[in-house]
């Protein structure tokens, strides 16, 4: 038996994600973002990343603040009440990266057909759109109805990148209940990818996974690796351990994007 | 006349509200506060069993206040949390059957630009993204935009980009509307057939300033009627709803332009 077998540090982890490598990463806005996790890939120095999230945040801006970023794939990159995300919007404007937009249908189907395991998802959805015409999907004719639709390819990322409230050193993965919005993005992305890793902010025994087995969305044999990463998502949330850090969030913003404390280690 | 940055905000609200049928389920997307309110007025103010589903969860009471707590305080406000992608599937085979959208820009096709201006690898400007924006006009039934500030550069002929098409979907299986109507600070515009017809004026408004801060021509009658003035129970309601304003965040302070004076 080898009950560590998931559990490694974050320098390990980063490892195993190389140059070039579609990276997915998890949470939504300013909940839930795998900052430390994004911290140790700038730490090893990882570039030409395709950066892949549904609704990026401060680690789209710790990315593109350390050059690793060679494109970016999502359907919102902004602080949310805070305002845009300045380095994202510099960079996009310089031309620094490929600026990939996303629609939300488009992103999340792709994911799906990607966790389905099937060829292509058909949609109504981003019909007529230019951001859609980015990605140049091709059309399907319904064999029923003979109607045309969108047809969605399956988008597996080589990696997701996740922050959650607890795990297991086998890799059951709890979050907090009732569940914050959004929160089933970041199961999907991960049953999406070709390998997972997951950040939490406690590690716990199996048998403590066991006490209260409804709080588990992610299992053992679906994920990769586990880090314990206290407040690893630090400045954004981590329920039930804390919420958004108002004040690093206001001070990088009204500082114009000076990364200060942002791109070092959370404090306890 | 001149009209204050609450008064704008609440007339636009309840222009919004007003536009909610019966049975409808509208979706709110984040961070656009008036049409959070405009739904939850909707819903106050309809006998008619409308369904407000923002920030995950269902009908949610207590107002606006209570839709930006943490979902573990919202027991007992509302009788449970939707999944994300169980609300994409709700608009896809639209059971959810409208949505207020806020675009950066929305042409005579009701074409909406949340995206960017100029060009994708060099633009002016680049918001923060569209989220579902191109997306529902193809698959709710209906989508309603609104604008805070009208003008020219908010109403142009063409949008920059188009994030979402203005013209919904039509085929054998579904059919949705795209957008119908926009609401402005100065009026109420219906889209019919790939051109803006002026439903109503703001009565701080007149049309010769509303076709001066259009991009594209109107259709407008010389006696397009006022939009009728919140009445004292949509005002209650307002206050019920929302007693912080937070309506008012997304209406510009912008002195003395165009006689919408803002304080």
């Amino acid at each position: 038996m080898a009950p560590n077998l998931k559990l490694v540090d974050a320098s390990r982890a980063a490892e195993t994600v190389h140059d070039g490598d579609t990276v997915y990463f998890g949470g939504t806005v300013l909940d839930r973002k795998p900052m430390e996790l994004t911290r140790a890939l700038i730490r090893a120095g990882r570039r030409d990343l395709d950066v892949v999230t549904f609704a990026g945040s401060l680690e789209v801006e710790l990315l593109v603040a350390a050059g690793s970023v060679r494109s970016v794939a999502a359907a919102y990159v902004g602080l949310g009440r805070f305002g845009p995300a300045p380095r994202f919007v510099a960079g996009v404007k310089a031309g620094m990266f490929d600026d990939l937009e996303y629609s939300e249908w488009s992103l999340l189907g792709r994911l799906r057909a990607a966790s389905m395991g099937i060829p292509f998802l058909p949609t109504r959805a981003g019909t007529g759109s230019e951001t859609l015409a980015i990605h140049d999907f091709a059309s399907v004719a319904d064999p029923y109805s003979g109607d045309t639709y969108v047809a969605l390819p399956p988008l597996q990322p080589d990696i997701t990148l996740l922050h959650a409230w607890r795990a297991s050193p086998g890799g059951h993965v709890q979050i907090a209940f009732p569940p914050q919005h959004l929160w089933d993005i970041d199961v999907l992305a991960a049953r999406a990818a070709n390998r997972v890793i997951v950040g939490v902010d406690q590690i716990v025994s199996e048998e403590a996974i066991a006490s209260i087995p409804e709080h588990t969305r992610l299992f053992g044999f679906e994920v990769d690796m586990v880090v314990e990463l206290p407040r690893g998502s630090w400045p954004t949330s981590s329920p039930p351990e804390h919420d958004v850090d108002d004040g690093a969030i206001g001070a990088y913003v009204s500082s114009g994007g000076e990364l200060g404390t942002l791109n070092l280690a959370r404090p306890s | 006349m001149t009209a204050s940055r609450g008064e704008i905000a609440d007339l636009m609200v309840v222009a919004l509200a007003r536009m909610v049928a019966a049975g409808d389920v509208v979706g709110v997307g984040l961070g656009t506060p008036i049409a959070l309110v405009a739904a939850l007025v909707a819903r106050h103010t309809t006998q008619h069993g409308v369904h407000v589903l923002a920030g995950g969860a269902l009908d949610v009471s207590g107002g606006v206040e209570a839709h930006l707590r943490d979902p573990r305080d919202q027991r007992s406000l509302t009788p449970g949390f939707v999944p994300h992608l169980d609300s994409m599937d709700m608009a896809e085979r639209q059971a959810m059957t409208l949505q207020f959208l806020r675009p950066a820009q929305i042409d005579r096709f009701g074409n909406l630009n949340t995206s960017r201006i100029g060009v994708r690898s060099a633009p002016a400007a680049r918001f923060s993204g569209g989220l579902a924006t191109a997306d529902v006009p193809a698959l709710l039934p209906r989508v309603i935009a609104y604008h805070p500030d009208h003008r020219p550069r908010s109403l142009p002929a063409q949008v920059d980009w188009i994030t979402g098409s203005g013209r919904g979907w039509a085929g054998n299986t579904w059919k949705a509307a795209g957008t119908v109507a926009v609401v402005t600070d100065l009026a109420v515009i219906e889209f019919v057939e790939s051109r803006g017809r002026v439903k109503s004026i703001h009565p701080w408004s007149n049309a010769s300033t509303v076709g001066e801060s259009t991009g594209f021509e109107l259709s407008l009658p010389e006696d397009a009627p006022p939009t009728p003035e919140p009445t004292s129970d949509e005002l209650e309601t307002l206050d019920l709803v929302d007693p912080l304003r937070r309506r008012d965040e997304e209406v510009p302070d912008r002195a003395g332009r165009d006689g919408r004076t803002t304080s």
